[in-house]
């Protein structure tokens, strides 16, 4: 598949610090407060389009359409009619997402057909427009909120303007606003709509925001982009020279890391709007603590999961017609979540896997009753994370096949020499995850935050400059 | 200092913080110069070789290529090599790199085994970011060698280069080896994938850009000298190695040093030397080179 990624500003690099900065300057000037929505409208398509303005394109008729849509649906009084532009807007937003995601994969298939040659070549070589997933998701949210709640309502979610124009260009502001545009949190628009006002810099809690950014670039630069270079021997053929436990140690690396990159991207996203004055999602919540398998999906890419919930699990039924449309809901909703992530078997696969833990858990569940004391927790604890971190493999490894060669290997590879360096350096990184997760429960029980002092913010600081790995590419970036 | 935004106090005490943290950091880099010997990956390590031809003392031979020639015994190199060659990395990376240094070397020595390979760009950016890569030379704990980790786990956190005489700690004039000494499942794994690797055609897109890079050094003077390291005997005779061979010998008429008997040496993965290998290797290579002269 052909991505659109490195054509966007990466949240590590100058140009989006100077961007962020040049921003605010402009954003929170006196003269300029009428203008807030415009400035950051503007800063937006810069860092969505930067060096590659034809992205412009779509992320503005995506955008476009959503208002229209959107604004139709609110004000129309007939229910018919309201049903059919809510349709619309749903199904506008899904063939976007469809023809520029799953393209290549129907492109797959007409290779059968020798007379559709030509076909074929074309939807594989579509490329896929960064944050593609991601905006077009918030689109239907929008669509969909309205639906449920317009005008007419007693207590609507939010208001819409009369005015199209303003609803246009707060609707293109929603879409496009950089900090969630290419890798979320995916907001609902009843999240983000009643935000959207004149902000001061006088309300801007930059100690939050400060202590949220350092946390965040400290997860990405130091933690994820370090376990990166470690984990990259995951790859094939490389895998198939070591040993079953660097084998293991890296799969571990490869689960830390990419909790540290995606949710060290969610607090940097969340710290930069807060910037600009507005409250992102939260999107992470200790995962890796889950002692479920449906705790896990609670706290791990919060506002995907939500928003599956939201708009997929709870419309087809959830678990009220049924125990046996329950399992069916739950591997439907993990199945397209699979999917939503790339156009590959191994994703629809993750899914899958995702969907029957989801279901085995709630059958034995409702015929178990398990133990409940703090020993059964910790094993609870490091089954959920085990499973979930063998899942990653489907992440980590492009083809099915070398999932399971690397599984093989894993299982068959222990008279071979174990790799000291890479395994004292996953422990390494993978300690301070360790202490995070420690101060979590530590202040849950206590309710103090032991790490919370300016000298922790300042040690994380200086990794950050001093001991950072290589700059990567945010691993959601190519969802 | 509060910025001029009132809001701001709290986070000044974490930005005081960092900044004494940071400076005391640079100080004790700059007075105590620690001796790194262990970087924590492929990538660091290349980058720090990098680091300091860019912003070393500079050698007037150097050495590019990739990871079978970044096996040369450092030890035994004398002050006036420095090789340059990277682990994954290729030739044209080391090329440009002397050349955006604007260093012109008086010898250049071109391993030939990989010499096809791409310039790499995701290496080539970080290292001349503007201003960044010039500020590094003043702040040194920037420079990616001496993040804490590889200070600490290198255990040497305060030497002076003086003491450090690296070629004093040679070995004995060659070393016995054996393939008895590898892990010979591996060895047959890999050798394995380079058989296939080996039967596919030849990638000579970038032979252009190795020609410009090459006249550039030659015009301003520097000798061009071409060698290859020795890998699996049975790779080395194998008809893509030949056409490789052939196209350098046509396409560049540049010194080569002599050939080596393949048989002689071990190789771990078919293509790069066990270290008692690669520890013969390097005096015959110094020895050739010498013979240059």
């Amino acid at each position: 598949m052909l991505y659109l990624k490195g054509h966007i500003i990466l949240f590590n690099s100058f140009p989006f610090l100077f961007l962020v900065i040049g921003t605010l300057i402009l954003y929170y000037n006196t003269f300029l407060y009428k203008y807030q929505i415009y400035i950051l409208i503007v800063s937006s398509f810069i860092f969505y389009t930067y060096s590659q303005p034809i992205l412009a394109l779509l992320l503005f008729t995506s955008a476009s359409i959503n208002a229209i849509v959107s604004y139709f649906v609110y004000y129309e009084n007939k229910k018919k009619k309201k049903k059919f532009y809510a349709l619309l807007g749903v199904v506008f937003n899904l063939t976007v997402l469809s023809f520029f995601k799953y393209s290549p994969l129907f492109g797959h298939a007409f290779d059968h057909f020798k007379s559709l040659d030509g076909v074929g070549d074309f939807l594989i070589s579509i490329p896929l427009p960064v944050g593609i997933s991601f905006y077009t998701f918030q689109g239907i949210s929008l669509v969909i909120d309205l639906y449920r709640s317009n005008h007419q309502s007693e207590c609507p979610l939010f208001q819409v303007d009369k005015n199209f124009i303003q609803h246009y260009f707060k609707t293109i502001f929603f879409i496009s606003f950089f900090p969630q545009l290419v890798a979320g949190p995916i907001v609902k628009a009843y999240q983000f709509y009643p935000q959207i006002k004149t902000k001061y810099l006088s309300n801007v809690n930059f100690d939050a925001a400060t202590k949220i950014l350092i946390v965040g670039y400290f997860l990405k630069m130091v933690i994820a982009d370090n376990l990166k270079d470690q984990t990259f021997w995951m790859m094939f053929p490389y895998f198939q020279v070591h040993s079953s436990f660097t084998l293991m140690t890296m799969l571990v690396g490869y689960s830390i890391q990419i909790f540290a990159d995606f949710a060290g991207y969610s607090l940097i996203a969340i710290g930069i709007a807060k910037l600009y004055g507005y409250d992102l999602p939260k999107n992470f919540n200790f995962p890796y603590i889950a002692k479920s398998f449906s705790e896990f999906w609670t706290r791990w890419h919060i506002s995907l999961s939500t928003w599956l919930k939201e708009y997929l699990y709870i419309p087809l039924g959830g678990n009220r017609r049924g125990k046996i449309r329950t399992y069916i809901n739950l591997l439907i909703v993990m199945l397209l979540g699979g999917l939503w992530h790339g156009a590959a078997w191994s994703y629809m696969v993750w899914g899958a896997y995702h969907g029957l833990l989801l279901a085995g858990e709630r059958f034995i569940g409702q015929r178990i009753q398990l133990p409940q004391n703090s020993y059964f927790d910790i094993v609870k604890i490091i089954l959920v994370f085990s499973l979930v971190t063998l899942g990653w493999l489907l992440f980590k490894l492009p083809e099915f096949s070398q999932v399971i060669l690397y599984l093989n290997a894993m299982t068959h590879n222990f008279h071979y020499p174990v790799n000291k360096s890479i395994v004292l350096y996953i422990s390494l990184y993978t300690f301070p995850i360790i202490l995070y997760y420690i101060n979590y429960i530590l202040r849950k029980r206590t309710g103090k935050n032991y790490l919370d002092t300016s000298f922790v913010y300042a040690i994380l600081l200086l990794s950050i400059f001093i001991n950072s790995g290589s700059s990567g590419a945010f691993i959601y970036f190519q969802f | 200092m509060h910025l001029f935004i009132s809001n701001f106090r709290k986070v000044s005490h974490i930005i005081w913080i960092f900044l004494l943290l940071f400076i005391t950091y640079n100080i004790y880099v700059a007075v105590c110069n620690p001796h790194i010997t262990r970087y924590q990956n492929q990538w660091q390590k290349n980058t720090s070789v990098a680091q300091d031809f860019i912003y070393g003392k500079k050698a007037e031979s150097v050495i590019v290529g990739s990871s079978l020639s970044a096996r040369l015994n450092q030890n035994l190199l004398p002050e006036t090599f420095f090789n340059l060659s990277f682990s994954g990395g290729s030739v044209l990376t080391g090329l440009e790199i002397i050349k955006r240094t604007g260093y012109i070397p008086k010898h250049l020595y071109i391993e030939t085994n990989l010499v096809f390979r791409f310039k790499s760009k995701k290496m080539l950016d970080p290292l001349f970011y503007p201003i960044w890569w010039q500020i590094k030379t003043y702040i040194p704990a920037l420079q990616e060698k001496y993040q804490p980790l590889n200070v600490l786990l290198s255990k040497n956190l305060c030497s002076k280069p003086s003491n450090l005489n690296l070629t004093t700690t040679k070995g004995p004039k060659l070393y016995k080896d054996s393939k008895e000494n590898i892990n010979l499942q591996r060895f047959n794994l890999m050798m394995k994938q380079r058989k296939v690797a080996y039967k596919k055609p030849l990638y000579r897109r970038h032979l252009k850009d190795l020609k410009e890079l090459l006249k550039y050094f030659k015009n301003n003077g520097t000798q061009i000298v071409f060698f290859e390291m020795p890998i699996d005997h049975e790779l080395a005779m194998s008809p893509k190695a030949q056409e490789r061979r052939e196209i350098i010998k046509n396409g560049f008429h540049h010194t080569w040093l002599p050939l080596t008997k393949y048989k002689d040496y071990v190789t771990t993965d078919g293509h790069h030397l066990t270290f008692k290998s690669a520890y013969n290797y390097t005096k015959v290579f110094l020895n050739n080179t010498s013979n240059l002269k």
